[in-house]
């Protein structure tokens, strides 16, 4: 490791006191009760190699790859210790000293986002073969596939001026959930919001830094800031909590690039997840439910890194008509996390199937999700749990249709806008 | 020489031990790890040295590497890992979350670490007996989560609740904001099932009121993992109370914060919680979470009470009116779970806020007795500008337990210099002003060697004989808790046999009479006036009687405790208190030939304050003289102190086995001016015992329950109650009675007078002429035990604690009646084996003891 950064991520890793306030939050501490596999542990580990009293060896890799990046220890820190910097440090210096070959299906899965048609045309062959026998090497892939999207009519667009917001679109969420991201936008413009989409935006790259390919998110960002910066300072949403922590995090990235760093940070000003921006809108939207019970699955990275967890679990408990069930580990990470389904499949199942057992308890007709990794990962657990009574879906969908019956019980006789706008 | 490279900052702790103690050799840990992985799955066993990083350190920040680490996932596999490792010589260290700040998890020599995270069930909720039994992996805050729907809850919360293991606040003696009202973690563990050092896993003896032998729960409560591994825990846990209410008073200086909080306590009012923040503490904590704290203050009280819903309003509006005596020029309310919540988001944050100013912080734990507590603080400032600190602090006010936070940077050599001085020197005040090193945090590693400010050389000595005889071999957590002095100590001086007495009127002079005793080979039979010798079930042999050491030694009316001698007249020790407004929870009314030592000695019942565990909840400290003649002191006149092992727990139920009791400091609780006694009765027991397991449950139960059948076909179910809320106590109990077709009679308190005559008479007379039987079982299965006693035999049982007492006649009462303890009949005596701790006890015996003179060596049969 470089001294500049050894000496500032040494100094990083002096304000953790190991003070264990991050076990309770770390699933992968929950699953093991193994120190190696918490933040507390990771912390130590990276310190251990960088002071090279352990190698950059198996150990510390083992340790690294299994940490879902769900940031949930940052919240958790009564020190402020900035994990996600440790651990993207140490990930960064253990892929120096020992090379990793990802996986087929993530290597796969990296380059697919960066075409969204061929991601599309992916997951809709994953649909057409779904119930054939497939080749081992593509079973990994095989929860990403099978969703079906039932894109909403768009409400009309309000006629402004200037927008009021730019919308991020995201690879996995325009290929797969063009439903949530039609139904966001009719949400926002329900609530009286111009709505652009920007031309030349495209995958934020949280998959590709979290995978340590560092140089790929770099140009990907600086793409998505160019595009965003067409549209003045408006606020950028989007309906994906691990795009919108990426986003917001741009600065960070940036911040040793004189030439990009003002922008970037600039840029990641603008970042609300799409449920922040609505529950702050004044004008409400009337819905109607029709008596579902529902339950939420947080993002960790809209709760962990945007601090905006409140926002969506707030929304999702606005339904009248419908039952919100909260529950302890709402905001706890489901065990997508990017890859992490494709490299560690059977922890991200056990983490999943214990988040079943809970949410299973609760009779839920529905788990809404803000997130397409929690979308996928949610489904099949569910599938694995074989429930097949609950439905998985993103909570901007969900409100949209609470939005539309409310809109079409007021106005039973009219055929028209059911979006009640000026 | 396993060769593992020593780690940066790591401390030479070798030193310490001499040549007495080094790692383990490699051969010997290769044998370990091969037996281990032949014996538990792969994911059980982690022996690379990489991941064994991950397991080198603690809170406490030290790090060393240990040799290998098991996940155990039942008893079992805890027994056979211990197996295997002490065969090898190989240390074992048990590990739960490692929150603890004493450095008592980290493997200072290595050795295995017994990961027992994963032990994480809670295995049983009873609340009828009021016990919850789990796995010591359980989290702290989950069993308080897994109570709340029954309305119950686990009173010690230490700050670490969230992260902290149960295992580990047994280990710690953790304590927590809610102690000063509740008592910390020993104060609700009743027993405790254990692996010992060879392997063998046992139940230790109960800690309720029925005990026989030594309270070794007690005495592992709070031994930081050197003298046994707790695998399985049962607790005492409580009904949540009727009502709460959270304030905060707001001083212009931290003395005015800490007479407001003598004057609560001089009020006769227990808070639930009474913490203190200083002024550096607010403006950090304001500009982290912005509680709402004004951080112009000097000073804040975060202050609760609960119980009856009365009883806190009366209790609030008090408190109102003393922070405003005391220049409180704020004074809010909490008038919502919300707001409380928003009280307290302060003093949460505490720990956070430093940690977020300073690369790094450490965090003392001092106790002084609480009206000490101001000086205590003004010195600690004083040491801070000294080596130029800018300590802050916050505190447990009610307890007098201080947390001094010193900030600092682990990069700075100089400065990690001056903040270990400072930490010394802070230390050194706490002793000088009678308080203990540690109330909640511990010795482990950190202070170890700052005990001898605390204990002498014959302290520190029979501490770590007691060590040894729970693990000979040494392979429990080496260099933890306590180090024996360099040389031991030699016997007292002892010349030519003096006119001694053996009725001594010093310690001295008691002193004196026991060498001389062990010089001429007599046996000694200790107590104060012998009354109830008969229940050692030992022959009276040369009596040493303490009755001429009846005086108080120091009341310290301010702190609630008070010091006498042993030979003090209980009764009269009780009514000189009742003259101060106070009492003692255990002291009886009458027979005034009954001491304080006697009563503390025999472990004494009584059942006006049903729901504490016994006299270890009162005796805060001893003095007493061993076998040797040694004068020995264990524990202080303050709330909380986990400085060493607690000697003093071994005093309780000794039955003069130890060596003669001649100082207690004891526990004071104030004495409401309005008081309840009061009985009703019926034809069945079982009905008036279905009644008294109901009111356990509630929180308005009443302090005190008991059924007696002081005459044939009479059982009466009595209640009291001292603490503040008679009457709304009363109204509730008899609501009970209604609902119950049971009317009460209540009684002026005189009655007590008789009540405990009358007991004293059956019991006499039974041990005279018939059979005196007692014994205990949880308090559900009571009524099998009484439906087995035959109608003409009279009994008290105790409903809260499971205890029972029989007076029959000759040879009356079945030796396989369940939980019998203890039988005297005709002269003859029997008590119920301590299974698989007779070589403990008499190891302990040992060490007090060594040529038996108060008794012979063998337990008895």
């Amino acid at each position: 490791m470089q001294s500049v950064a050894r000496n500032s991520i040494l100094s990083e890793i002096d304000h953790c006191n190991k003070c264990g306030f991050c076990l309770p939050a770390c699933p992968t501490y929950q699953l093991t009760g193994s120190e190696l596999h918490s933040p507390r542990g990771r912390i130590a580990m990276v310190e251990a190699a960088t002071r090279q009293e352990i190698e950059w060896g198996q150990g510390i890799e083992e340790s690294l790859s299994y940490c879902l990046s769900c940031r949930a220890c940052e919240t958790a820190c009564p020190s402020g210790v900035r994990y996600h910097r440790i651990l993207e440090a140490g990930r960064t210096a253990l892929a120096q000293h020992r090379p990793r070959r990802l996986s087929w299906a993530t290597r796969q899965i990296l380059g697919t986002v960066k075409h969204p048609r061929r991601l599309r045309r992916l997951a809709g062959i994953g649909h057409t073969f779904r119930k054939w026998p497939m080749p081992r090497a593509l079973l990994p892939l095989l929860p990403l596939t099978g969703y079906q999207a039932a894109v909403a009519e768009p409400v009309s667009p309000i006629s402004s001026k200037k927008p009021d917001v730019a919308f991020f679109e995201g690879c996995v969420m325009s290929a797969i959930f063009p439903d949530a991201n039609r139904a966001a936008q009719n949400l926002l413009q329900r609530a009286g919001l111009a709505v652009v989409t920007p031309q030349g935006q495209g995958c934020c790259g949280a998959l590709h830094l979290h995978a340590g390919q560092r140089e790929e998110a770099v140009a990907m960002a600086k793409a998505n800031i160019l595009a965003f910066e067409a549209t003045g300072d408006v606020l950028v949403v989007n309906t994906a909590g691990g795009c919108g922590a990426m986003l917001s995090e741009y600065g960070e990235l940036f911040e040793h690039d004189e030439q990009w760093a003002t922008r970037a940070q600039r840029f990641s000003q603008r970042v609300r997840d799409w449920s922040t921006v609505l529950r702050q809108q004044p004008q409400e939207i009337p819905l109607a439910g029709s008596g579902e019970r529902v339950v939420l699955q947080n993002s960790c990275h809209l709760v962990n890194v945007e601090h905006a967890g409140d926002d969506a679990a707030a929304l999702a408990s606005s339904v009248p008509g419908d039952q919100f069930v909260g529950y302890p580990g709402q905001d706890r990470c489901c065990g997508s996390a990017g890859t992490y389904n494709i490299e560690h499949q059977e922890w991200a199942l056990a983490i999943v199937t214990a988040k079943m057992a809970d949410i299973t308890a609760l009779r839920p007709n529905r788990i809404l999700v803000n997130n397409p990794g929690c979308h996928l990962q949610m489904r099949w657990g569910a599938e694995q749990a074989g429930d097949d009574s609950v439905q998985v879906e993103h909570l901007a969908t969900y409100l949209e249709r609470a939005a539309a019956r409310a809109a079409a019980s007021s106005q039973p006789t009219q055929g028209g806008s059911p979006d009640g706008a000026p | 020489m396993h060769k593992q490279g020593a780690l940066a900052g790591q401390l030479d702790r070798l030193w310490v031990a001499g040549a007495r103690a080094s790692r383990a050799d490699s051969a010997a840990v290769q044998g370990v790890v091969s037996a281990l992985n032949a014996t538990l799955q792969p994911d059980q066993v982690i022996s690379d040295r990489e991941r064994l990083l991950a397991f080198s350190y603690d809170a406490t920040g030290e790090r060393h590497w240990p040799d290998v680490v098991v996940f155990a996932q039942s008893a079992q596999e805890v027994e056979t890992a211990v197996q295997i490792a002490a065969a090898q010589g190989v240390y074992i260290l048990a590990r739960g979350s490692s929150s603890n700040l004493s450095g008592g998890t980290t493997p200072v020599l290595g050795g295995l670490i017994l990961s027992l995270t994963r032990m994480n069930h809670i295995r049983h909720v009873d609340v009828l007996n009021r016990q919850a039994v789990v796995e010591p992996g359980v989290i702290n805050a989950d069993l308080q989560v897994a109570l709340q729907s029954w309305h119950f809850f686990y009173p010690p919360d230490p700050a670490s609740h969230r992260i902290s293991t149960l295992g580990g606040n047994v280990a710690e003696n953790s304590g927590g904001p809610h102690c000063v009202k509740y008592g910390v973690t020993v104060n609700h563990i009743i027993q405790l099932e254990v692996v010992l050092a060879d392997g063998r896993r046992l139940l230790t003896p109960t800690a309720r009121d029925y005990r026989v032998g030594l309270d070794i729960t007690g005495l592992l409560t709070g031994s930081e993992g050197t003298m046994a591994i707790v695998t399985q825990i049962t607790a005492q846990i409580a009904p949540q109370p009727e009502q709460t209410a959270t304030m905060l008073a707001v001083f212009a200086s931290v003395d005015e914060a800490l007479h407001t909080v003598s004057a609560i306590i001089a009020h006769h009012i227990v808070p639930s919680t009474l913490e203190l923040l200083d002024k550096k503490s607010l403006e950090i904590v304001e500009s982290f979470v912005h509680a709402g704290y004004p951080v112009d203050a000097g000073a804040v009280l975060l202050i609760e009470v609960d119980g009856p819903s009365a009883v806190v309003q009366a209790q609030t509006a008090a408190i109102a009116d003393i922070a405003a005596q005391g220049g409180a020029h704020e004074f809010r309310i909490a008038q919502s779970a919300l707001e409380a919540d928003a009280l307290w988001k302060g003093r949460r944050a505490h720990y956070g806020a430093a940690a977020r100013i300073a690369p790094h912080l450490w965090i003392q734990d001092v106790t002084v007795p609480r009206p000490l507590l101001a000086e205590m603080m003004r010195d600690v400032i004083v040491i801070g500008q000294h080596h130029g600190f800018n300590i802050f602090c916050s505190a447990h006010a009610g307890d007098g337990n201080l947390h001094p936070i010193i900030t600092y940077d682990p990069a700075n050599a100089d400065e990690v210099a001056r903040m270990r001085q400072a930490d010394h020197d802070i230390l050194a005040a706490c002793v000088n002003r009678g308080g203990a090193i540690t109330g909640e945090h511990g010795i482990g590693i950190d202070k170890l060697e700052n005990l001898a400010l605390m204990y002498g050389p014959r302290e520190r000595q029979t501490m770590s004989d007691l060590k040894h005889a729970f693990d000979p071999s040494g392979v429990l957590n080496p260099l933890k808790v306590v180090l024996p002095p360099p040389v031991r100590p030699s016997d007292p001086h002892w010349e030519e046999p003096s006119d001694h007495t053996w009725t001594p009127n010093t310690a001295q002079e008691a002193s004196q009479a026991v060498m001389d005793a062990r010089q001429a080979g007599i046996q000694l039979s200790v107590g104060g006036y012998f009354t109830g010798w008969a229940m050692t079930g030992r022959p009276l042999t040369t009596p040493l009687s303490t009755s001429h050491l009846r005086q108080i030694v120091d009341f310290d009316k301010d702190n609630l405790t008070v010091e006498v001698e042993a030979g003090m007249s209980a009764s009269e020790l009780a009514q000189w208190l009742r003259h101060e407004g106070l009492q003692s929870p255990f002291l009886p009314y009458s027979s005034p030939k009954t001491t304080v030592g006697g009563m503390i000695a025999a472990n004494a019942r009584n059942w006006r304050h049903a729901y504490l565990l016994g006299w270890r909840d009162v005796v805060l400290g001893v003095e007493w003289i061993d076998g040797r003649g040694q004068i020995l002191r264990f524990g202080r006149k303050t709330m909380k102190n986990v400085a060493g092992y607690d000697v003093t727990k071994l005093a309780v139920g000794s039955w003069g086995r130890l060596g003669l009791i001649s100082k207690a400091i004891l526990r004071l609780r104030p004495l409401a001016p309005q008081r309840l006694l009061g009985y009703t009765q019926s034809d069945t027991v079982d009905r008036l015992l279905d009644m008294a397991l109901q009111f356990g449950a509630s929180a308005s139960r009443p302090d005190g329950v008991v059924i007696t059948r002081l005459k044939p076909g009479q059982a009466q179910l009595w209640i009291a109650h001292e603490s503040p809320g008679a009457e709304p106590t009363k109204e509730w109990v008899e609501g009970q009675g209604r609902e119950a077709g049971l009317t009460w009679t209540w009684l002026e308190e005189d009655a007590w007078v008789s009540w405990e005559d009358e007991r004293t008479r059956l019991w006499q007379q039974a041990l005279q002429h018939g059979t005196y039987a007692e014994g205990g079982v949880l308090p559900t299965h009571l009524s099998h035990v009484i439906n087995r006693v035959a109608l003409d035999h009279l009994f008290i049982v105790y409903p809260a604690s499971g205890a029972y007492e029989i007076f029959a006649g000759p040879n009356d009462v079945p030796l396989n009646l369940e939980g019998l303890s203890r039988r005297i009949s005709e002269g003859q005596y029997w008590q119920q084996p301590t299974d698989g701790w007779d070589a403990i006890e008499d190891r302990i015996r040992h060490v007090f003891d060594p040529d038996g003179i108060f008794g012979p060596s063998k337990s008895r049969t």
